[in-house]
């Protein structure tokens, strides 16, 4: 007899997505770790160069629970967990939300605070090779250098984020995003300092935290909607994801089925819910009801677990979905 | 994408273009000061400020050095270094001097220059002794009143606290420049490091530039100038 389950959650082909997003997310955090310590030392009293830096250190965070919630959600179902590890995913999404949306909100306090107090950042020499130069160049450097990867990294992660549906793989993209953007301001708050408007570093911090504290409020909402079992969405949280509607389609299409209702929630990578059917005729419910079930699951990788109940009418509470 | 590429263009033009002169002062204090007067406040701290009717000290004279390749006159305003700090902050001076270190507390109230200077503050001995290996237990001279007492503690040795230190007979906690003077050799136990600096006016970066270039032309001559004031 064929499981109702199966013991695995990505099929091979998304397997080696996933290992391509495990080895792109080894690479952010060596990365991210160059930056932190090459930054440290070119540091200085500029703003938007200490909170990108904060930020990088923020940064870790996403990749970090990426890896660890991508060893956990394996885990085979027991005793205390009989759903499984999925959800692992959706509680590192919920870290990367927070770290994204803490930098956001970071980044905008500081500016702001300095900004009102009219603070004039001192940026001095540096003796590099025997000659001295202003440190500013030096940060500028060290900026152009931590962009550069955070803008390659960022969009080779977003693609693979849709296809595994990994919204901690597209946060941690967004977070690139941040990461760059933050680092670009600060270039231009301190060659506006350098030109002698004290004010340009603050300005810059203030405009980019703006729209990293939209895309932290986008996942955290994202997140909590998840963790509320609320219908499921796509990375992006935009749309609505088609998949239930479809499945309650192909469902129905079945000749022994009359109506079907379903209802999907996310965990982590994949789907669980309950499927109610009214059958026609009255043999073989049982069969039917797990055909049904297998039939479900194979029209998407995403569709891992389906309960399936036979009823004389549909729940009503249930609303019903527009097809 | 063209007009990306084209700003992308003009902005790094505008960068060279501007790079000669960069950094600028939001207030033009450099401009300012070049041909004219350097506003500079004073506190005492023996031997980098030394006041009596005429301020003299290491840091008087490498301020001095400074006010002339600018060809700029000084003007010496003493007082407190909350108030002098709090002058800076608001650019109504344009230097303070005090012997401040770069750990000083005013990083976010003014400019804390590159060091120019660092003391070690050592245990000593007499030229002739042999330096004890081990401070745990030893009795070490300390001037009172300062921090060395507890630094020597923290290495487990005994201060014993006299009110100046006027010649070094047994193992001492004494500032590298002294060693000299009072015919002393250090023992190999640093107690801290001091790196010297000078507070600028917050922001101006152009005037803090070439105020730092200056300091480091300077650093070969400060033990000079320090065994000239420690005298």
């Amino acid at each position: 007899m064929s499981s109702l389950w199966d013991d695995h959650e990505l099929p091979p082909d998304k397997d080696r997505i996933n290992s391509r997003a495990v080895k792109i997310e080894w690479i952010t955090i060596i990365f991210l770790i160059s930056a932190i310590v090459l930054m440290y030392f070119a540091l200085g009293s500029s703003q938007a160069m200490k909170t990108a830096w904060v930020e990088d250190i923020l940064s870790l965070i996403p990749p970090i629970a990426f890896l660890y919630a991508n060893r956990v959600r394996r885990r085979p179902r027991n005793k205390d967990f009989p759903y499984g590890y999925h959800r692992a995913v959706s509680i590192a999404f919920l870290l990367a939300a927070i770290a994204l949306f803490t930098l956001g909100a970071l980044l905008f306090m500081d500016s702001l605070m300095k900004l009102l107090a009219f603070e004039h950042p001192s940026i001095g020499t540096v003796e590099l090779m025997g000659r001295q130069i202003w440190l500013g160049w030096l940060m500028i450097a060290v900026l152009a250098y931590t962009t550069v990867p955070a803008i390659i990294l960022g969009r080779m992660k977003l693609p693979l984020a849709r296809q595994l549906h990994d919204k901690v793989l597209h946060a941690d993209a967004e977070m690139n995003k941040a990461d760059w953007l933050t680092a670009v301001a600060a270039m231009l708050g301190i060659l506006g300092i350098g030109l002698g408007y004290f004010w340009a570093d603050a300005v810059a911090a203030i405009v980019i935290s703006l729209d990293i504290l939209y895309d932290g409020f986008k996942n955290l909402k994202g997140v909590v909607w998840d963790l509320m079992d609320a219908s499921p969405r796509t990375v992006e949280h935009e749309k609505t994801d088609p998949l239930p509607a479809r499945l309650e389609t192909e469902l129905a299409k079945l000749p022994y089925v009359s109506a079907v209702k379903i209802r999907l929630r996310e965990e982590g990578h994949v789907y669980f819910g309950e499927a109610w059917i009214k059958f026609r005729g009255g043999e073989d419910i049982a069969k039917r009801a797990t055909e049904a079930a297998e039939h479900a699951r194979s029209l998407d990788w995403r569709m891992h677990d389906l309960a399936v109940m036979p009823v004389e009418e549909l729940p009503e509470e249930l609303p019903d979905r527009e097809h | 994408m063209c007009a990306v590429r084209r700003f992308a263009i003009g902005l790094a033009m505008l960068v060279l273009t501007a790079a000669c002169n960069i950094p600028r002062d939001p207030e033009g204090t450099l401009e300012r000061v070049t041909g004219g007067t350097l506003r500079v406040g004073i506190t005492e701290s023996d031997p980098w400020v030394i006041i009596k009717d005429e301020p003299t000290g290491v840091e008087v004279t490498l301020v001095e050095g400074f006010a002339k390749t600018l060809s700029a006159d000084i003007e010496w305003v003493e007082g407190t270094e909350a108030d002098l700090i709090g002058a800076l902050e608001r650019r109504e001076l344009d230097l303070v001097i005090g012997g401040f270190t770069s750990n000083s507390p005013w990083g976010q109230k003014a400019a804390i220059t590159v060091h120019y200077h660092e003391v070690v503050v050592v245990v000593a001995v007499p030229e002739g002794d042999d330096p004890p290996n081990d401070l745990t237990g030893q009795e070490v001279t300390v001037e009172s009143h300062s921090e060395t007492a507890g630094l020597v503690e923290d290495k487990g040795a005994e201060p014993n606290r006299v009110p100046e230190i006027e010649s070094v007979e047994g193992p001492t906690a004494l500032e590298d420049y002294r060693l000299e003077n009072l015919e002393a050799k250090p023992t190999g136990h640093i107690l801290t490091r001091h790196k010297h600096s000078m507070a600028a006016a917050p922001g101006e970066n152009a005037f803090l530039v070439s105020l730092e270039r200056y300091l480091r032309s300077r650093r070969a001559d400060v033990p000079r100038l320090l065994q000239e004031f420690s005298q």
